[in-house]
């Protein structure tokens, strides 16, 4: 009990920080590392796979964070944090792939997600794109609680099957053959609606 | 990154607040989950759930694993792709990097096979080596003793982790076949296979690892040695040129390789003089040279990585004719009958590129017949009576000296076509006789007859000159009439008997063939019983001879 009254008391409430942020304190970015450096970093390290981009993810992360609050007053702070702090890897992990292969857990999930992509569509049409972003919450509706908690870890945040089975105390096959029916089943929709593969 | 990643990437960008933030908490949460003290009964609970866990696994592997084998894998084989089927290479079939095939300057061939290989001298003969091109596509094939037919979950190829669904169509739990680029690097390219994961139950467990864990694969080189040839000297007996080796990557140094000029005579396969010559620049020189046509082949020995092995390669190639072989004459020029044959004399006539033979008459330089490009034709018809004609010989071929194709010409002397005499113009009705004595109808009795008669045919009684020549003389003969006689220098043809005032040439006249120079008479007194005919007499050297002998 000790102990974990020592460690509460060495990071602050989300409502406090948020409150630092709004007066304007440095402290305030602090309060933020302190309580959510390895969370953070472990966000980035699935997508870049470099120690030294990650810490200047992170450092992107907090200036974001700083910018953004006020106005912003986060409901929940670290999805907040989360949030951008996988955008800003994402855009650091495009920029090293243009002229390399980043061997992370992020372009791994890629390789797989890629097996679901219809033929014929521009990433770089927003029209397009949007169609397909509101398929894929369609689709995620539709699977189970933890059917959708396994895809999104995997293909938002990159993580590796060993660290979702960790997380959710299943065995790797599970999750393995979870992502895998995920994937089929994502692809016959979009078949369904209209969309080619080769 | 590719258009459909950069998608799957994409399309996460607009995820549903709601989704999000679910995961996500759930996600922090479970990450950073607290222990916090239970009751002894509920850990009691815990430790009896646990143990029953992880015993469970032992117990059903003791009876499910009995009877099972763990997968093995036993090797690597690489095969190509092509269009309707993947082509397996096995093992045996390879060359190793030492072998392949040697070309001597004979140009027979002879296979060696070492076990030393050529890069890599730690390499084992029992090693196989396989042969791309750049960019080549290529299908790596796992090989895996898999009888229980254990589901295979990924393996790790030079650090490089291929999960199932990487797995080329065709694959099976027993040989599992991805597909690679070999790059755009020559060399040798190896692929080692580092593990390999199978799922047993609920478990991922390691493939036995058995088999040679790399294949090589050579990569051609592309970049390959050349040459040049310049300021070639051909000499009566020597032949002199600069060389210049190029090899931009040290192919030759590298394979330990060696570089040549080898000097082959006429059709032959053994070199009748060879030099060592180095990369970059070489001045050589050959002596004691023959007359007669020459190759030179520039040859290098070096392993361009192409399954051929250390092999004898030519970089460069050329011809060259040693002067004065190639020099062509006219012989055995013979003039009969309207027609002159020759002979053709020449060495080596496979150096030459292009042969004209002319014939040209005196005073004219355009021919009025000619053969190109072909030496079997040895005769000219239809010459011309009693013309002089001479006969052009052209010819041309490249030295190999790098002026490239040169034309030399020869002519003969001039030559007499030989001379006829037609007996166009009527029908002998008397011949030549100067032993025997013939009935003479005008003197009825007997005389020597020194020329022919020569009825005319139907009522056309002009005479025609049937030699090409000069009038020499005009005159009245007291028994032969009215005379006109034409000659060429020499032979002399002698008309009598001719109609008086018929003559329409006057002495010194040029006549050719077929000119009219009188009509048939019957002037002569000697035969003036006979009905109007021309009297024709031959003269050659002074001696009358006889005209039919002459008459085509």
């Amino acid at each position: 009990m000790k102990e974990n009254q020592t460690e509460q008391a060495s990071v602050l409430p989300d409502e406090e920080i948020i409150a630092l942020y709004w007066k304007r304190n440095e402290k305030a970015i602090q309060a933020t590392d302190d309580k959510y450096h390895n969370y953070l970093y472990t966000i980035s390290y699935n997508i870049v796979h470099d120690r030294l981009d990650c810490e200047e993810c992170l450092n992107d992360t907090y200036l974001g964070t700083w910018n953004s609050i006020p106005p912003k007053r986060p409901n929940v702070f670290q999805a907040f944090l989360a949030k951008l702090m996988r955008n800003i890897s994402v855009d650091r992990f495009r920029k090293n792939t243009a002229y390399k292969r980043v061997p992370s857990e992020m372009m791994i999930s890629l390789e797989e997600m890629e097996q679901c992509m219809p033929q014929g569509i521009s990433a770089n049409n927003e029209v397009e794109v949007n169609e397909l972003s509101a398929l894929l919450n369609g689709f995620l509706r539709s699977l189970s609680a933890r059917e959708q908690f396994i895809f999104v870890c995997r293909y938002y945040y990159a993580d590796s099957v060993s660290q979702i089975a960790s997380m959710l105390k299943l065995s790797e096959v599970t999750v393995y053959r979870d992502l895998k029916n995920a994937r089929m089943l994502f692809a016959q929709m979009l078949r369904e609606e209209g969309y080619r593969y080769e | 990154m590719n258009e459909k990643k950069n998608l799957a990437l994409r399309i996460w960008d607009k995820i549903a607040e709601d989704i999000l933030l679910r995961n996500t908490e759930k996600r922090y949460r479970l990450l950073h989950k607290k222990r916090t003290k239970k009751p002894f009964y509920i850990v009691g609970a815990i430790a009896a759930v646990l143990l029953v866990a992880i015993l469970t696994p032992f117990v059903v592997k003791l009876f499910s694993g009995l009877g099972k084998q763990i997968p093995v894998y036993t090797g690597m084989t690489v095969s190509h792709v092509n269009q309707t089927e993947a082509v397996a290479y096995v093992p045996e079939e390879h060359v190793l990097l030492s072998g392949g095939t040697t070309t001597s300057s004979t140009g027979s061939e002879e296979t060696t096979t070492t076990t030393k290989p050529l890069w890599n001298s730690n390499a084992s003969p029992a090693e196989s080596v396989y042969y791309a091109n750049p960019e080549d596509a290529i299908l790596i094939t796992i090989h895996i003793d898999n009888p229980d037919a254990f589901e295979i979950l990924s393996f790790t190829l030079n650090g490089e982790k291929y999960s199932s669904y990487m797995f080329e169509a065709g694959s099976t739990m027993e040989a599992l076949v991805l597909k690679v680029n070999v790059g755009s690097e020559s060399g040798i390219k190896e692929y080692t296979i580092d593990a390999i994961k199978y799922i047993d139950g609920t478990e991922i467990k390691d493939v036995r690892m058995e088999g040679d864990r790399t294949v090589k694969v050579s990569v051609a080189y592309t970049t390959l040695p050349s040459a040049t040839v310049s300021n070639v000297e051909i000499g009566r007996t020597t032949f002199e040129a600069n060389v210049t080796i190029y090899d931009p990557i040290d192919l030759i140094a590298m394979s330990n390789g060696e570089a040549h000029i080898c000097l082959y005579y006429g059709v032959n396969t053994e070199p009748v003089q060879k030099q060592a010559i180095s990369v970059g620049k070489n001045t050589v020189r050959f002596e004691n040279l023959a007359e007669g046509g020459y190759t030179y082949r520039i040859v290098a020995s070096y392993d361009a990585l192409d399954r051929y092995g250390m092999l004898e390669r030519v970089l460069k190639s050329g011809t060259f004719v040693n002067e004065p072989s190639m020099t062509l004459t006219i012989t055995d020029v013979d003039s009969a009958n309207m027609t002159v044959s020759y002979r053709i004399s020449a060495v080596n006539k496979d150096f030459i590129d292009t042969v004209r033979v002319e014939l040209l008459e005196k005073g004219n330089d355009v021919p009025v017949a000619f053969y190109e490009n072909d030496l079997s034709q040895t005769t000219f018809y239809n010459l011309k009576d009693a013309n002089e004609y001479q006969i052009r010989l052209t010819y041309s071929y490249d030295r190999g000296d790098g002026k490239g194709e040169q034309s030399f010409s020869v002519m003969t002397d001039y030559f007499l076509s030989s001379i006829t005499i037609s007996d166009t113009f009527g029908t002998i009705t008397k011949g030549f006789s100067e032993d025997v004595s013939i009935f003479n109808q005008t003197t009825s009795d007997y005389r020597l007859h020194l020329g022919v008669d020569i009825a005319p045919a139907g009522d056309d009684l002009n005479v025609y000159a049937n030699l090409p020549g000069m009038i020499a003389q005009i005159w009245e003969d007291p028994h032969m009439g009215i005379c006109v006689s034409i000659t060429n220098g020499k032979y002399t043809l002698c008309y009598k008997n001719l109609e008086k005032d018929s003559l329409t040439v006057s002495v010194g006249d040029t006549v050719n063939f077929g000119d009219v120079i009188a009509r048939m008479g019957q002037s002569a007194t000697l035969e003036k019983a006979e009905p109007p005919h021309l009297h024709l007499e031959v003269v050659y050297n002074g001696l009358v001879i006889d005209p039919e002998t002459f008459f085509n």
